[in-house]
This record gives C-alpha cells, sequence and structure tokens, in this order.
C-alpha cells in the first residue's frame, strides 16, 4: 500500500469531523502539508461564514500544475487561485482575498479581507496554461508580460536585486514583498512599514524609507537592520511640510546614500556613509516653496553629479565637492 | 489634463552610461546630456548646465500618478510610466518599442493603473508594477 495514503485517510477523517463541526465554529482547516502546498494534495480550503470567501475543491490540472505561480480551481460556485509554492500562499475568489502564511506545518498569520480587482478568473475548461480572461491580464499578455506577484493590494515601487535574482516590490500598505525568480518563492516582509526603498548597487543591502522619514538599511540575507539615518529628524504624520527623508539613491562604487529630505523649512540633501552611520556631507537646497521638492533625486554612473527635482525644474549638484 | 496642474511629481533618473539625465515629466521624458554643475536649473530656456538630447512623447490619459522611469542596464532603453501608461523607447533609434495603456476609465473597475517600471540589472528582464501586481517580460521579446 502506498504510505500516502494512510495519511491520506487521516486527512479526509480529519477533515469529515471538521467539516461537521465548521456551522457551530466557522473555522479553517487547511492540511499540514507545508511543501506540498499548491499541489494536488492540497484539495480542501474551507473558510468559515465570517470571512465571507469559500473556495474549496482544487481541480488538480496536471497542466497547470507546472506553473509553480498559478493554479486555478473550482468550488462548483466560484473560482479562485492560488499563487506561489512559497511561505506565503494566496487564495483569492471573485469579491475577496485571503492571504495565508506558512511554517512547514501551521498558518502562522492569516490576513483578510482585501478586494481584489480580478473581476473573472473564468471556468477551467476555457484556461489555456495560467491565462486568464481577466480584462486586465490581457492587457499584459498582450504586450508580451507575464504575473508574477499577485498581492490584490496595490504595488507602488519594484525594484530588481542586482543580481537579478529577486524581484522585490513595495505595497500600499508599506509591506515588501519578494519573488525569487530561480524557485518562484514569494517572501513577505512586513515587519517595518516604510515608503520607498532601493537595492544597494552590491545587493546586500536594501535602504528603505520608514514612516517617521528614517532611512534603514537591511541586510538582504538575514534582513535584520543595519543602520539607521535620522539626519532629517522625524515626524509621526504624513504631510509635505513633514520632516524627514523623501528620497534616496546609492552612489556607485561606494558605501555612500545619498539622501534628499526636508527639515525645519528647509530642503537639503545628505550623503551619508551607511557602514560607518556617518554624515558626509550637506547641501542645502535653497528653494521657498514647501512642496514637492527632491521627491526624486539620481547620481550618475560615475559618481560625480547629484540631480534632485525642484518645482522651479531639475537641480545638478557636485556630489563630491558638495556644492553647485 | 496636464500633468504639471495635477501636481505631478517629476521623476529622474540617470542612465547606468554616461551623464544622461532622464526627467519624466508626465506628459513626457526628456534626456538630457549633463555638461556641467551649475546653479541654473534644467531646462530648455536655460541650457547652459546641460544639452537636451531627445524628447519621448507619453500618451495622455485618464489616470495620472507619480511618474517613474527606468533605464536598461546597456542604457539602450528606457521605460516610463505616467500611471495611465507604460512607453517602452530604444533610445539610439529613438524609436517606440512597446506601449501598455489602460483603458479609457468608463468604468473604474476597468482602469490599470501603473505605479513603476524596473529593468533588470542584466536587462533581460522589465517589471511592470500596478495596482493589481507586478507583471513581468523579457526584454529580447521587446525587439520584436
Amino acid at each position: 500500500m502506498d504510505p500516502n495514503d494512510k495519511v491520506m485517510r487521516e486527512h479526509f477523517r480529519f477533515i469529515t469531523i471538521l467539516m461537521l463541526l465548521l456551522p457551530f465554529t466557522g473555522c479553517l482547516y487547511i492540511p499540514p502539508l507545508g511543501r506540498q502546498i499548491g499541489n494536488e494534495e492540497l484539495k480542501a480550503i474551507r473558510i468559515g461564514s465570517t470571512t465571507k470567501a469559500e473556495v474549496t475543491n482544487l481541480l488538480g490540472k496536471p497542466d497547470l500544475l507546472k506553473h509553480p505561480q498559478f493554479y486555478v480551481y473550482d468550488s462548483g460556485k466560484s473560482y479562485g487561485y492560488i499563487i506561489s509554492q512559497g511561505p506565503i500562499v494566496s487564495v483569492s475568489e471573485q469579491k475577496y482575498r485571503i492571504l495565508f502564511e506558512f511554517t512547514e506545518n501551521e498558518v502562522v498569520k492569516r490576513y483578510n479581507v482585501e478586494p481584489i480587482y480580478r473581476e473573472k478568473v473564468g471556468s477551467l475548461s476555457e484556461l489555456p496554461d495560467n491565462q486568464t480572461t481577466s480584462g486586465k491580464e490581457v492587457l499584459f499578455q498582450k504586450a508580451g508580460f507575464r504575473e508574477l506577484i499577485l498581492t490584490g493590494v496595490g504595488i507602488t515601487c519594484v525594484a530588481f536585486s542586482p543580481n537579478s535574482k529577486m524581484v522585490a516590490a513595495r505595497d500600499i500598505k508599506g509591506r515588501l514583498w519578494l519573488n525569487d525568480l530561480d524557485t518562484g518563492e514569494l517572501y513577505l516582509l512586513d515587519k517595518q512599514k516604510f515608503n520607498n526603498f532601493r537595492y544597494s548597487p552590491d545587493g546586500r543591502s536594501i535602504a528603505m524609507i520608514d514612516e517617521k522619514g528614517f532611512v534603514r538599511i537591511l541586510d538582504t540575507i538575514t534582513w535584520k537592520e543595519l543602520v539607521v539615518f535620522r539626519g532629517h529628524g522625524e515626524s509621526s504624520s504624513w504631510s509635505w511640510s513633514r520632516d524627514g527623508a523623501r528620497s534616496l539613491s546609492f552612489i556607485p562604487d561606494s558605501n555612500k546614500v545619498a539622501i534628499g529630505g526636508y527639515q525645519k523649512g528647509h530642503y537639503s540633501l545628505k550623503i551619508w556613509d551607511y557602514l560607518t552611520g556617518s554624515e558626509i556631507m550637506t547641501i542645502d537646497v535653497p528653494i521657498k516653496s514647501i512642496y514637492r521638492n527632491l521627491t526624486s533625486i539620481a547620481v550618475s554612473s560615475d559618481g560625480k553629479l547629484l540631480a534632485g527635482t525642484t518645482v522651479n525644474g531639475v537641480g545638478i549638484w557636485d556630489a563630491i565637492k558638495g556644492s553647485y | 489634463m496636464d500633468p504639471q496642474k495635477r501636481r505631478f511629481n517629476d521623476r529622474i533618473a540617470f542612465s547606468p552610461k554616461g551623464n544622461i539625465l532622464a526627467v519624466n515629466k508626465g506628459t513626457h521624458v526628456e534626456l538630457w546630456t549633463v555638461l556641467q554643475r551649475g546653479t541654473d536649473i534644467l531646462s530648455p530656456a536655460h541650457n547652459q548646465i546641460g544639452e537636451l538630447l531627445d524628447v519621448f512623447l507619453l500618451p495622455s490619459g485618464d489616470i495620472y500618478g507619480s511618474g517613474q522611469l527606468s533605464f536598461s542596464s546597456d542604457g539602450n532603453k528606457i521605460a516610463a510610466t505616467n500611471g495611465g501608461n507604460v512607453v517602452i523607447w530604444d533610445i539610439s533609434q529613438s524609436r517606440e518599442l512597446r506601449r501598455l495603456s489602460s483603458p479609457k476609465m468608463n468604468n473604474i473597475d476597468d482602469a490599470v493603473f501603473f505605479t513603476d517600471v524596473a529593468f533588470s540589472f542584466e536587462s533581460d528582464y522589465l517589471a511592470v508594477a500596478a495596482e493589481t501586481g507586478v507583471y513581468l517580460c523579457s526584454v529580447q521579446s521587446l525587439n520584436d
């Protein structure tokens, strides 16, 4: 006898018991499959009535299972899909999306209920490979794009790691999504909310501007915070005249990062060594308007020129001498 | 509507090669060669510090957000978005390679809001971020 049969029998017995209990508990059962998530093994995901989403019965279709990112299943009533075999699995149906974060055998975190923007997924028989019938996906498909990370919440920033193996994306909730292009695994980092991020040229670090206006440097392997820059002060709520960093750009071939920010009525550009944590120079940007300055800055490939947007146009500075 | 009137935030990026600066103005993308550092601001009226190389027009649309732009790592291509459109150009040929435009916003559900573009460092992929997620395309396919 196949040893899996015994395991599956246990699962089905457990599911049956749970299904009997469900009307009373409204609870959630996901088979403790860990790595097998996204396989045909994942037959039953039942979500209690409180979440308003009910998705059951993965119809294992072999050619769909080739794509590690994308599975379609049919509940008989509504259609949904699962993305990623990694530690995060996202399940959605027409109106709501529920996101689960897994460890080896249990659900650690459950996020709900976010509206998703996909109107129609269509029925399985209409789906060649991982294509869908949604108008938005068709727009991308016609232009030769495939979907990579479907979060159900808006993405505001996207970047490749310098070795081109990871795609990092920041969503409107200030979380970081990471997709490993080799394995297809998807990760979510939501310890620290942030507004903007950049990869360092060597790919070992990410710099992010957090909600307070600090710049935080994170290690891209351990995802621990290495050092924090508070040079432009801090503010608790967002406004155009708040203190804090607004934009940043790494300086190529160095351990420096240029940071544009606003503090006490003045705009300035600061160059900061993020290995030592020391501030190297400050360039004042004498602009009277408090709005829309230094929303974007850039450093030339030789590291000599620093450009920043202002309400009057783009300003150019010497990134080495610190002057105009 | 003119994005400037809607307080469009200009975005800038330096080319990975040479002192070429791209400015996404929402309606168009300007490519400048930066000649020197100066107290002046880059603009066609004050061209002492920069020389305007090329202008690529972005289509107008119903949606304007914060623009973004990205150079490919070989410096030959540039991708930009103004919220309702993503356009990819070949710089040396001064030619549009690909365009994604949000459908007209008769129904808010039909609209696609593009938020960011990024080339990979080996210039083999282009990622486009939208309100629904991240989409990926091989750069090789853009030349077809």
